[in-house]
């Protein structure tokens, strides 16, 4: 469950204030699987990240009992001088897994990118990126995934490999998940919020929401 | 996929949590600092001796008996290792969000962390050198002693206060306004030549003393030789102006830090 509570949030631009949110009180329910959808611009990264506690609102507050994970996005978070050991290691240190060096392991396997490992981020190709990223998100167990774009990762074995593990997460996990792809949407979310004219508007089932972001 | 990292997780309180952070960025610090170059840990000991060996033939030919009652490098030593400490911390505090961004990605990475590291990193490095420099002066058969090492400490301390607070004010200033970053390059420019480390406030004209006075790494720097040497005492440096500054400064820091901290986190 997240509560938001007179949520305001707003970048300040040459053109002055943009709203993304406005005064927006709203409760995310418990056990449910949520598709964000929204025009491009009107600020679903931002809402996911302010739901990852990764941003914070200018007015109001936003409340959580879960363990979210970090926006799971293409390819963030990535210290690019660092090695993708060093990366993996650093996420572990902060996150309090004492148990680093299978965690590695672990990622080294899962993401298929072998000795790369060992390089910096910034020789990575943006699909190794990605690869690393989704690997490390399913090293750490959380109760609530932030899923933003990240779902068509690398060849067709290598996603298929994800949807498994995921699936496997999603036995005690829930998502929110951000996509332009509504056949994934439909897949994976029993519930849609749409994120329009700076208010959340609430769907008890996905097609609902979709049919109200289309027209 | 037999993984189950669960077992592995413990829980933190807010306290370890914060430790746990520092200590992998402190860490993060460590591995760019040093780990990229060939020679690295020797870097950090190259800039005091570069230092002190070119002060030394600048202004060692002129006063071949030494300053203020011990031999020029000694001397030189005493004042440029609070000075580096001062620059630097101030320098890694200024920049320490903006070469940490991409880590606030993770939620429990906070900006304090990330300055908290590069302080702790700093005096390790600022002891590192100190000792490894008096132990090559002490090889090379000079007369070094430290006259009152509790005292030594406190003044770096102190600067370590108003270094860092500084840095955070600076990181602030260039957060609301880019500009001052420019106007902070020029602020610095200048600060090598007017804190004492090639001179004493005794070697001035009385007169002069109005401008250089308001300068608190000077006060440090003085009051810094006056618990390293025996014999030198100063009349003009004041640990309470040193220690108002350092006080004032981690007060405005912390207060433009309460208000306005997640302003460093928003891309």
């Amino acid at each position: 469950m997240i509560e938001l509570d007179k949520v305001t949030k707003y970048y300040l631009t040459k053109l002055g204030k943009k709203y993304v949110l406005r005064d927006v009180t709203f409760t995310i329910p418990e056990g449910r699987d949520v598709a964000i959808l929204g025009p491009n611009g009107a600020g679903k990264s931002t809402l996911l990240r302010l739901l990852g506690g990764i941003d914070f609102p200018n007015k109001g507050t936003i409340r959580s009992n879960k363990r979210i994970s970090w926006p799971l996005a293409l390819a963030s978070g990535f210290q690019g001088s660092m090695t993708g050991r060093e990366n993996v290691e650093f996420v572990c240190r902060v996150y309090g897994n004492r148990q680093i060096a299978k965690t590695c392991d672990f990622v080294q396997a899962f993401s298929e990118i072998g000795d790369y490992f060992e390089l910096p981020i910034k020789t990575y190709s943006s699909g190794m990126k990605s690869r690393l990223a989704f690997a490390l998100s399913m090293a750490f167990d959380f109760e609530l995934y932030l899923i933003d774009e990240i779902t068509s990762v690398g060849d067709a074995s290598f996603r298929k490999k994800c949807a498994e593990s995921m699936a496997e997460k999603r036995k005690n996990a829930n998502v929110i998940m951000v996509s332009h792809d509504m056949s994934t949407l439909r897949k994976q979310c029993d519930m849609a919020i749409v994120l329009q004219d700076r208010q959340l508007h609430f769907f008890d089932n996905v097609e609902d929401g979709i049919k109200q972001y289309q027209c | 996929m037999s993984f189950q990292p669960a077992q592995y997780r413990i829980q933190r309180n807010p306290f370890q949590v914060m430790r746990d952070v520092i200590f992998a960025l402190f860490l993060r610090e460590l591995k760019t600092r040093f780990g990229t170059y060939r020679l690295g840990v020797f870097w950090a000991l190259a800039e005091p001796i570069a230092h002190v060996i070119i002060f030394s033939v600048i202004f060692g030919v002129r006063a071949r008996e030494g300053f203020g009652g011990v031999e020029t490098p000694i001397f030189i030593y005493t004042g440029i290792m609070p000075f580096l400490l001062f620059q630097n911390l101030f320098n890694q505090c200024k920049n320490a969000c903006s070469a940490n961004r991409g880590l606030f990605h993770y939620r429990y990475v906070k900006p304090i962390n990330t300055y908290c590291a590069r302080v702790i990193l700093e005096m390790g490095i600022f002891l590192f050198t100190s000792v490894s420099l008096f132990a090559l002066f002490w090889w090379a058969g000079y007369q070094v002693a430290i006259y009152d090492i509790l005292y030594c400490l406190m003044i770096v301390v102190l600067l370590t206060i108003f270094a860092t607070s500084f840095g955070m004010i600076a990181s602030f200033a260039i957060e609301f306004f880019p500009e001052s970053d420019k106007f902070l390059g020029i602020l610095m420019k200048p600060m090598m030549f007017i804190s004492g480390i090639f001179f004493t406030l005794d070697m001035i004209p009385e007169k002069y003393h109005v401008y250089l006075i308001w300068n608190p790494v000077l006060h440090a720097v003085e009051l810094f030789r006056a618990g390293f040497i025996e014999n030198f005492t100063s009349d003009h440096a004041s640990l309470w102006y040193l220690f108002c500054c350092a006080l004032v400064s981690l007060f405005i820091a912390m207060r433009l830090y309460r208000m306005h901290w997640t302003r460093m986190i928003a891309t």
